[in-house]
């Protein structure tokens, strides 16, 4: 016998009786089958399994996985990350989810024991006690980011506005951008641009750029970029609020300057990638001063991003 | 109208819940006996259970083993966007600062700070609390029609506490602007809210399933 395996057992029927494979009840031949299933399905997907053998014990009803201790504790360690809402891979938790919905049911009896070098870990009442198991919820990451840049122009124009620019390594990146922001930034040809852009990047297809601002005012520049950058490296609730407290604390100050700054944060989250948090964070922190003139645009163009995904949900 | 069987449906004691979805849900504290007596703002998120509540004080805290919350979700609030909401409550934690008061007037929590129609210090019930803070959460309309509540209800030792207290802080304060906002909104009725879709939520509706509600709740104290 093997030192390590993992066994789940059906032992007893609804009527108490002794439950044996070669004459089951309908409940229990159900239950057994999605034992069997169960066990079946996180072997294949647990990667490195394949030596892996599972078998039914004559007699009792028991599923069994028979292989080598490493490969066994490599399967335990599948369970704990389900036990903790950690484990990412849907087919081993929706497995867990299948026993945990029969244990939970009255009516059979059951056993279920990972045996690792010969200890017996029983995991029955953990499986039973435990709230429902379900994948760890993985953030949606966004595939277009904010880029600052302080470099040289090289070129304005085209039939479909565009601005030609160095990124770091002397490459010249080509960002789209409006009629507006090509006349803004014609004055800065040839000399210094203080400018964000949106990069989008899809795996296996070349990046693409969207002029967001041109900042002439190098301390706007330089208080944007360094607070944006310093958020978005946060989780998401210090990054919200965050990003609160900055609006706040210059809507407190409230004079035209600290709303114009305001409303430069804003067109930062201007763009369809921006997670609906943050539009609703901004849209609540300026609420009570949409109609102010140097914010009033900005505040319905988020709104309007936000209603858009809201209503997507 | 909504049966008692469709209520219980959808109210979950908090501590045995397992919907696998995060949320945030109306969460009133019940008694042996099956009375709800005390509101709070239910909050699952990344498998954890806050409860955001005024008893007094403002408590934002993971949700208390052993006592009986019972909680229904609010539905205009999706699961996606939980996290701006979570912000939203620890804004007002740090920032606000309430007292206990049957009075309502039309306040509301935004920017983590305390606005109302009239200025007035911060007196709340837990209720008024809750209320406040999902005002402070919608962009346009109000959750709750709350002027359709009033004075009606409230005991006259707590009218009098009430109207006292704002005397003391702002002396020149008119009463008949006092009594026109004291009201109080119960936790069953609080409760009842959340099975309403349209906001703001009117008092009508409420009143409507209002008897169901706590019924649904004396049966799942007294089973």
């Amino acid at each position: 016998m093997p030192d390590s395996k993992i066994e789940i057992k059906v032992t007893t029927d609804v009527d108490q009786q002794d439950v044996h494979i070669d004459s089951m009840s309908i409940d229990a031949a159900k239950s057994f089958s999605i034992i069997l299933d169960s066990l079946v399905r996180i072997v294949e997907n647990t990667p490195g399994c394949e030596n892996a053998k599972i078998k039914v014990i004559d007699g009792s009803a028991a599923a069994v996985i028979e292989a080598p201790t490493d490969t066994i504790q490599m399967l335990y360690q599948g369970f704990e990350d389900t036990r903790m809402h950690k484990c990412e891979n849907r087919e081993v938790v929706s497995s867990y989810s299948s026993f945990q919905k029969l244990f939970k049911a009255n009516g059979l009896g059951y056993t279920a024991d990972f045996y690792i070098d010969l200890e017996r870990i029983s995991i029955l009442n953990t499986i039973k006690d435990s709230r429902q198991f379900r994948t760890k919820s993985q953030k949606t990451v966004s595939d277009t980011s904010i880029k600052f840049f302080q470099t040289q122009l090289i070129e304005v124009g085209g039939k479909y506005p565009n601005i030609h620019f160095l990124g770091e390594n002397e490459e010249k990146i080509t960002a789209s951008c409006s009629q507006n922001d090509a006349i803004r930034a014609k004055e800065f040809l040839y000399t210094d641009i203080k400018l964000s852009v949106w990069k989008t990047e899809k795996e296996g297809k070349r990046a693409v750029y969207e002029c967001c601002d041109i900042y002439r005012n190098a301390q706007a520049f330089e208080e944007i970029s360094s607070f944006i950058e310093s958020i978005e490296e946060k989780s998401d609730i210090d990054l919200l609020m965050d990003l609160h407290k900055e609006i706040k604390s210059r809507l407190l100050i409230g004079d035209a300057i600290s709303l114009r700054r305001i409303a430069r944060i804003m067109r930062i989250y201007s763009h369809d990638s921006t997670d609906l948090n943050k539009l609703k964070t901004i849209l609540l922190v300026t609420k009570s001063f949409k109609e102010r003139e140097e914010i009033a645009q900005h505040w319905q163009w988020l709104n309007k991003l936000y209603n858009k995904s809201y209503k997507k949900l | 109208m909504l049966s008692i069987e469709n209520i219980s449906q959808n109210l979950i004691k908090s501590d045995e819940d397992n919907s696998g979805e995060d949320f945030v849900a109306a969460a009133v504290l019940v008694t042996e006996g099956g009375e709800a007596v005390h509101a709070g703002i239910l909050i699952k998120y990344n498998d954890e259970y806050s409860l955001f509540h005024f008893s007094p004080p403002l408590e934002l805290e993971i949700l208390p083993a052993g006592q009986w919350y019972f909680h229904k979700n609010f539905n205009f609030i999706k699961p996606e966007e939980i996290p701006s909401f979570l912000a939203h409550c620890k804004l007002i934690k740090e920032f606000a600062n309430p007292q206990y008061g049957y009075y309502f007037a039309g306040s509301y929590f935004a920017e983590g700070q305390y606005f109302s129609e009239i200025p007035t210090p911060q007196y709340m019930t837990c209720v008024g609390f809750c209320l406040n803070v999902l005002n402070g959460f919608n962009l346009d309309e109000q959750y709750i029609s709350f002027d359709e509540w009033n004075i009606g209800t409230v005991e006259q030792r707590y009218i009098d506490r009430i109207i006292e207290r704002f005397r003391r802080d702002i002396p020149q304060i008119s009463i008949d602007l006092l009594i026109e906002n004291i009201r109080r909104i119960t936790p069953t009725e609080y409760l009842a809210s959340a099975y309403i879709d349209e906001i703001p939520v009117k008092k009508k509706k409420i009143d409507r399933i209002l008897v169901n509600v706590s019924h649904a709740i004396y049966n799942k104290t007294n089973p």
